[in-house]
């Protein structure tokens, strides 16, 4: 039985860190609103959303649930409610900004330390629209995140490096797509089959209303 | 305080079989911006009475209705046939109980009920893990039984996933009193697991912090509720209302709604005053609408939550943000600092010195209150010591009386346990029991006996099983020659019960008759 296209789905969690005036949000916001999928209004608010992107050549959807934090240093300790389980952390600063750069690579250490293993860090600059201010070097970022690879023992994947514009939307389609890419793909589907299969097949996390019964089945089938 | 919209008439089994108005459907599933609550309410139709087994009269009966909220001047953007497209889909409680009222699912009815009723009668002793593992398990054992039984059994994903939802409902509303702890210390406080002892010591801490800093305003938070314009003060106290009908409610889908419609008037609020709606924006706020909701027993509700809600509502998605927010606004609160305020170090200590002033006031009061009570205990605080509660049915004193039993030597050692003494009630003739019922038997003889007399009690009697021993100590032979024999007999009973009690009766033809003649006597 040979599956249907995008027939391959698998859902993610993503939490955005960064300081407070960065726009970890607008970046969200133009991602949710600029790709091709139609906006799906949240029911409750916007610190929480989704949005799916098809990663075309492995034939597969991944649905992203992003989870904002505040960005006030006096609410960090809120943090590591929201970046548990979770399967990437987008860390922005603002290419403008040192400090905030600086804090990015707080939100780093503390994700090597105290986050789920395997989690997938990109460290994303924001406002890329306006280097004429800049204060933070991409070479630089390259250079950081050269080295903390070097220094970090024990696995943990390469970090992400990417700048974007969420004014412009220029670059911001193309880090969650290297996201996804990042992500265990395979993993989280035979997961997801084996706890539906555990169920009595229904499928872990709710039903997904765009896709409910072929994913079942091939839950059901695939092993 | 907390209201107690509701008093459970404990009568015995009787009230497990009365036919109750339980709910007013959807109607109102209407343009109303927060999420519905509608189905916990039994209170507007009086038309047709619905079966329900038991539970659900157990809801509030005066809980005001959200609709309320609709009075608030703030407006939602959203399409009201979007709003649950995420995390909470159109839950239709009467649709569920219409279901279990086909014919049909009859098998599924007394499953609950019978459920239902063994959970209440030896829930008390009950440690809090098993009071978790024990629903779960039966929510597990149902989930397989709607594969089984129309019309579950044709259900797409959706409306099987609305029938657990109204599973859920339907037990932990009538759970309630043995798994919330604030409840548990009513009915019965003797019997208190260590955990809820602890959840309600963590309750007072937590009140008694909001008590601390109940100075707290906005600018505090740098909030500007001034900037946020002339409604913010009834916004605020939209949202602490919502927050505060959680102890209003029962089931862990109410009481995390209650929540997320804290959460969303938040959001409108934040959307009306064109302010960016983020977590930046949210987080200060939510934690103000704590500070000011003061809550009772917040810390026991999400405990709750935690515990009884099913997984795969809570542990992704949308609801899980939410739950996560007010997590870590709590833990917020609780280790709040003048570090963590805006607000110079002279006003800070000029409100910790009043406090410090009007705890010792409360002391000495509580002291005297104290002196005056002749026997309160050292944590009369927490707990106030209860007369020693003289048991409801003359079963349980009995039990008392001539074991003395102590809650640990009582306990169950897991769900199985309780499985295994309502197959032993299964077959109630004098078969020798089979090693696996002589072991329980000896972990726990007088519960075991207790169970099956007082199962015997009841109206319905044959109907939660536990999952059939491993297929190798079963003779296949036998058990279809049992099949047969039964169906000769009982031509009117459901084979798929037959097939139960056979498969618990390890295909003993006399014992499955007795149990057949007990199930056919009853109708």
């Amino acid at each position: 039985m040979s599956a249907p296209a995008t027939s391959r789905f698998a859902q993610f969690k993503l939490v955005l860190l960064g300081e407070s005036a960065v726009g970890k949000s607008s970046i969200v916001h133009r991602f949710v609103k600029n790709t091709f999928d139609e906006l799906r209004e949240s029911t409750i608010g916007a610190a929480f959303l989704t949005q799916t992107i098809t990663i075309p050549e492995t034939d597969t959807t991944i649905k992203f649930e992003i989870w904002d934090t505040a960005g006030q240093e006096r609410y960090k300790s809120l943090a590591p409610m929201y970046y548990r389980n979770a399967n990437a952390a987008l860390c922005v600063y603002d290419i403008t900004s040192r400090v905030s750069f600086n804090r990015a690579q707080d939100w780093i250490k503390e994700l090597r330390k105290q986050a789920p293993e395997g989690i997938v860090i990109a460290l994303v600059g924001n406002k890329s629209d306006l280097s004429d201010n800049r204060e933070v070097e991409l070479s630089e970022v390259e250079e950081y995140v050269e080295q903390y690879n070097s220094e970090a023992t024990g696995g943990g994947s390469t970090i992400i490096i990417a700048e974007c514009s969420a004014k412009t939307g220029d670059g911001v389609l193309e880090v969650f797509n290297r996201i996804g890419r990042a992500l265990p793909v395979e993993e989280a589907i035979n997961a997801a089959g084996g706890r539906a299969r555990q169920a009595g097949g229904r499928r872990a996390g709710g039903v997904d209303l765009n896709r409910p019964r072929a994913q079942a089945q091939q839950g059901g089938s695939c092993c | 305080m907390t209201m107690q919209p509701y008093t459970p008439p404990l009568d015995n089994g009787s009230s497990i079989t009365s036919i109750h108005n339980s709910g007013n459907t959807t109607s109102n599933n209407n343009n109303d911006n927060l999420i519905d609550l509608s189905d916990s309410e039994n209170t507007q139709q009086e038309g047709q009475p619905q079966p329900s087994p038991q539970a659900v009269p157990q809801v509030p009966t005066q809980a005001p209705h959200p609709e309320a909220t609709r009075h608030a001047s703030i407006h939602v953007d959203v399409n009201p046939s979007e709003q649950y497209q995420q995390s909470h889909r159109p839950f239709d409680f009467h649709v569920f109980l219409s279901h279990l009222r086909k014919k049909s699912a009859d098998p599924l009815v007394r499953y609950i009920r019978s459920f239902l009723s063994s959970y209440i009668r030896q829930g008390y002793t009950f440690s809090a893990e098993q009071r978790i593992k024990i629903i779960i398990d039966f929510k597990q054992f149902m989930n397989d039984k709607f594969a089984m039984y129309e019309p579950f059994a044709s259900m797409d994903d959706i409306d099987l996933e609305n029938s657990r939802e109204g599973l859920e409902k339907l037990v932990m509303n009538r759970l309630y009193d043995q798994c919330f702890p604030p409840e548990v210390v009513k009915t019965n406080p003797q019997f208190m697991p260590d955990s809820y002892t602890r959840d309600l010591i963590l309750d007072k801490e937590f009140e008694t912090t909001l008590e601390k800093f109940s100075w707290i305003n906005g600018t505090h938070l740098d909030i500007d509720l001034d900037e946020l314009g002339t409604d913010s003060t009834n916004f605020l106290d939209h949202a602490i209302n919502e927050l505060n009908k959680i102890n209003q409610y029962r089931a862990p889908r109410d009481k995390i709604i209650c929540i997320l419609n804290a959460c969303k008037i938040i959001f409108s609020f934040l959307k009306s005053t064109n302010k960016e709606t983020n977590a930046d924006a949210f987080v200060p706020l939510l934690i103000l609408v704590i500070f000011k909701a003061k809550t009772s027993n917040l810390i026991s509700n999400i405990h709750y939550i935690e515990n009884f809600r099913g997984e795969e509502w809570v542990n992704r998605g949308e609801t899980s943000y939410y739950l996560s927010s007010i997590q870590g606004a709590i833990g917020f609160i609780k280790n709040l600092g003048v570090d963590e305020l805006t607000i110079t170090n002279e006003e800070y200590d000029a409100h910790m010195e009043a406090w410090e002033a009007e705890r010792k006031q409360r002391e000495v009061e509580i002291k005297i209150n104290q002196t005056d009570k002749t026997d309160s205990g050292g944590d009369g605080l927490l707990v106030q010591p209860q007369p020693q509660h003289i048991p409801s049915t003359p079963m349980r004193s009995a039990d008392y009386s001539q074991q003395g039993l102590s809650p640990s030597s009582v306990l169950f050692s897991s769900a199985e346990m309780l499985g295994k003494s309502i197959s032993n009630f299964l077959s109630p003739s004098a078969t020798p029991p089979s090693q696996d019922q002589q072991q329980s038997q000896a972990v726990v003889p007088a519960v075991s006996q207790n169970m099956i007399d007082e199962f015997q009690n009841l109206p319905d009697n044959q109907e939660y099983q536990p999952p059939p021993p491993p297929e190798n100590e079963i003779n296949h032979q036998q058990l279809s020659e049992a099949y047969d024999t039964l169906r000769e007999v009982f031509p009117n009973l459901d084979k798929n019960i037959l097939k139960d009690i056979i498969y618990l009766n390890r295909g003993d033809v006399d014992v499955c008759i007795d149990a057949c003649l007990q199930l056919v006597a009853d109708e």
